[in-house]
């Protein structure tokens, strides 16, 4: 099982190296300013990833300055926020984009002065007129495709039946949600299983139970179910007391479980072998690799394709190693 | 008596005449302000003098600037709207929406100046012929547009709007080069449209009968009354022009950002839209006021947030200088009626 998980954490960091193309290289310039255009920090991700931009910023061989703007979820502040940016004269505008399609407007000016962009998390929405030059994001499809195939893998060293999986989404309007389900999908096929029912969660932990307790019924034979994230997974394990299906790997109730985003609860039910496998959402390495293409970006090198973070699998056997205690932002 | 008792009496007598002169003149205080600041942050601040920049500065004021006037009208007139930024968002998905489906510009520019007026007119004929209180009808209204513009669009964006209407609404104009800037920077339409339409109302408001009537209705309602001021028709008729300059906004911004969102406005900006109000001397209690103090008041803002940007320095800092600026100039306010 530990070869398994440093292999998961090796292709994560070699795939994340093949989209930079050559990692660790970086071309010595001079200081390079970059201005930010964030959402807020009112919300985790957008606190932690300022923080970790600012001190891999700070270790990076070259002088990289962050000049930092919040706009309070507010479009119209984004927008004037770029604009002050772009009047600052900054060598790379990066955006945290509120409005996938409102930020092609920001991205059209930075263009108009000359101004590189990148989109960090959120992508400039496809259709929009005016892409970002590069964007570093999460590869969403890869988290649940690679913790759902894990715990295949592990049901097939335990001997277990591999048939229909329980699957309970996000958001449907959301991109993040519809990604992390072709990447279940695509894990079910290389297992020859198959998405019983798609249960519609919301990112809610109620949504999630209320969704899933019926479904439980309906199926009383599943033995996999793949959580979309460890947001809702209090309202999964509720259900899954009350029908007395709520066992640690080892026990014969035990039912599979795969997540994504590994928060508190899910180091906590890793912990106690309830939880099979929970892929991180990587802002480390997803700051980390951004801070990296700065001044590449800056010096007017162009990429060809998005740079997706592929975080690594945390399981019952890896989730105190220090290596991957090192990867954990949310706790 | 004594020379030095003499130059003390001199002294103590200046500083309330000084007093007096600024409390009479209140929109004094935001020019003064904003002429202080802008002299220190050119001086101080690098590129904040740069015309590119200048111009900058005059696009946002495009941003809030109406909604600063409508917020000026419906504040002189004793009342307050607090929905003005939700109905910019209900407006603008519902012309976009419509501009997307005909491919067409007038169509959706009319329905969202005709959706911030009948939001406007909901305020108007609860404030002013219902005799609700203001605060309470138009936090109501704020949620209802803010549930309007949510459930009209699946809290979707609005996109695929005619090029005319974005080229027309976002497009700088007159270019020009100036100091070390090397291309030429053109001035933005939204920044000349809220100047005109700032002289236009303003006029109004300082120049004409029906101004009068509006600082006479905020001033003492009863007195206005007996006075033959139909104040109800004053007041219903501040919330429509309010509701008039959200519509307008909804333009403005739906152009420069090239879509619809039921964020385009949040909560936090209508802190700085009260805010340049009061700066620009308009009293919480009505009867005060003028849309060239408000707009120098937002200038004020708007220069403070931009050179914070310029300079890197924290944005929640500029909260804390814009919150207690407010509250200064509300003390003063205070002082000032004493």
């Amino acid at each position: 099982m530990t070869t398994l998980n440093r292999r998961d954490f090796m292709t994560s960091a070699v795939a994340a190296g093949a989209a930079l193309g050559a990692p660790g290289i970086v071309h010595a310039q001079g200081k390079v300013t970059v201005g930010m255009a964030w959402p807020g920090m009112q919300d985790a991700v957008w606190s932690t990833s300022h923080k970790l931009l600012n001190e891999f910023a700070a270790a990076s061989d070259t002088e990289i300055e962050l000049v930092f703007t919040a706009a309070d979820m507010d479009v119209a502040k984004q927008a004037s926020d770029a604009n002050d940016l772009i009047s600052r004269g900054v060598d790379l505008l990066l955006v945290f984009p509120i409005d996938s399609k409102a930020i092609s407007s920001s991205v059209k000016r930075a263009r108009d002065a000359g101004i590189p962009t990148m989109a960090f998390l959120r992508q400039v929405h496809a259709e929009a007129k005016h892409q970002a030059d590069v964007f570093v994001g999460i590869d969403a499809k890869y988290q649940q495709l690679s913790s759902a195939r894990t715990v295949f893998e592990k049901m097939k060293a335990d001997g277990a039946a591999i048939g229909e999986v329980l699957w309970v989404s996000g958001d449907i309007r959301d991109e993040n949600s519809r990604l992390r389900g072709v990447g279940l999908q695509e894990a079910c096929d290389e297992h020859g299983a198959s998405i019983a029912q798609d249960l519609v969660g919301n990112w809610d932990p109620q949504q999630a139970a209320a969704a899933l307790a019926p479904a439980l019924k309906a199926y009383p034979d599943i033995n996999h179910i793949s959580v979309a994230s460890d947001v809702m997974m209090s309202g999964v394990r509720q259900v899954m007391q009350d029908a007395g299906k709520w066992a640690p790997h080892g026990d014969p109730n035990h039912v599979y479980l795969s997540s994504v985003d590994v928060f508190p609860i899910g180091l906590e039910l890793l912990r106690s072998k309830h939880l099979d496998a929970d892929t991180i959402f990587d802002v480390t390495g997803m700051c980390r690799t951004a801070v990296e293409l700065m001044p590449r970006l800056a010096a007017g090198e162009t990429f060809d394709s998005d740079v997706l973070i592929q975080g690594p699998v945390f399981t019952p056997d890896n989730v105190d190693d220090p290596e991957m205690q090192s990867q954990l932002w949310a706790t | 008596m004594s020379d030095a008792s003499r130059s003390l009496v001199t002294r103590d007598s200046s500083v309330p005449r000084l007093w007096h002169w600024f409390s009479a003149r209140p929109a004094l205080l935001p020019v003064v302000l904003s002429v202080v600041m802008a002299v220190i942050f050119a001086l101080t601040v690098p590129n904040f003098a740069d015309l590119r920049n200048i111009m900058n500065i005059f696009g946002q004021l495009g941003f809030l600037g109406f909604l600063c006037i409508g917020m000026t009208y419906v504040m002189v007139a004793g009342g307050i709207d607090l929905s003005s930024y939700t109905v910019v968002s209900a407006a603008a998905v519902v012309g976009a929406t419509v501009m997307v489906a005909t491919e067409t510009t007038l169509p959706g520019c009319f329905l969202m100046l005709l959706i911030g007026c009948v939001f406007g007119a909901i305020n108007g004929v609860a404030v002013a012929y219902l005799r609700m209180i203001p605060f309470i009808v138009t936090l109501s209204t704020m949620v209802v547009a803010e549930g309007f513009a949510i459930w009209f669009t699946q809290a979707q964006s609005v996109y695929g709007l005619p090029d005319a209407f974005i080229d027309t609404f976002s497009a700088r104009v007159f270019p020009m080069t100036l100091g070390i800037t090397a291309r030429p920077v053109g001035t933005p339409v939204a920044g000349i449209m809220v100047l005109m339409v700032a002289l236009a109302l303003g006029f109004v408001l300082s120049r004409t009968i029906y101004g009068r009537r509006i600082y006479l209705t905020g001033a003492n309602e009863e007195t206005a009354r007996v006075s033959g001021i139909k104040v109800r028709q004053v007041k219903f008729a501040t919330y429509v022009v309010a509701g008039a300059m959200a519509g307008i906004t909804a333009m403005i911004l739906t152009a420069d950002l090239g879509t619809a969102t039921t964020a385009m406005v949040r909560d936090v900006r209508l802190m700085d839209i009260i805010a340049a109000t009061v700066i620009g001397g308009a009293s919480l209690r009505g009867g005060k006021g003028s849309i060239l103090g408000t707009m120098f008041g937002l200038l004020f803002l708007t220069m403070l947030s931009n050179a914070f940007n310029l300079l890197g320095v924290s944005p929640f800092i500029a909260m804390v200088i814009k919150g207690t600026v407010l509250v200064a100039v509300i003390g003063l306010d205070v002082l000032r009626t004493k």
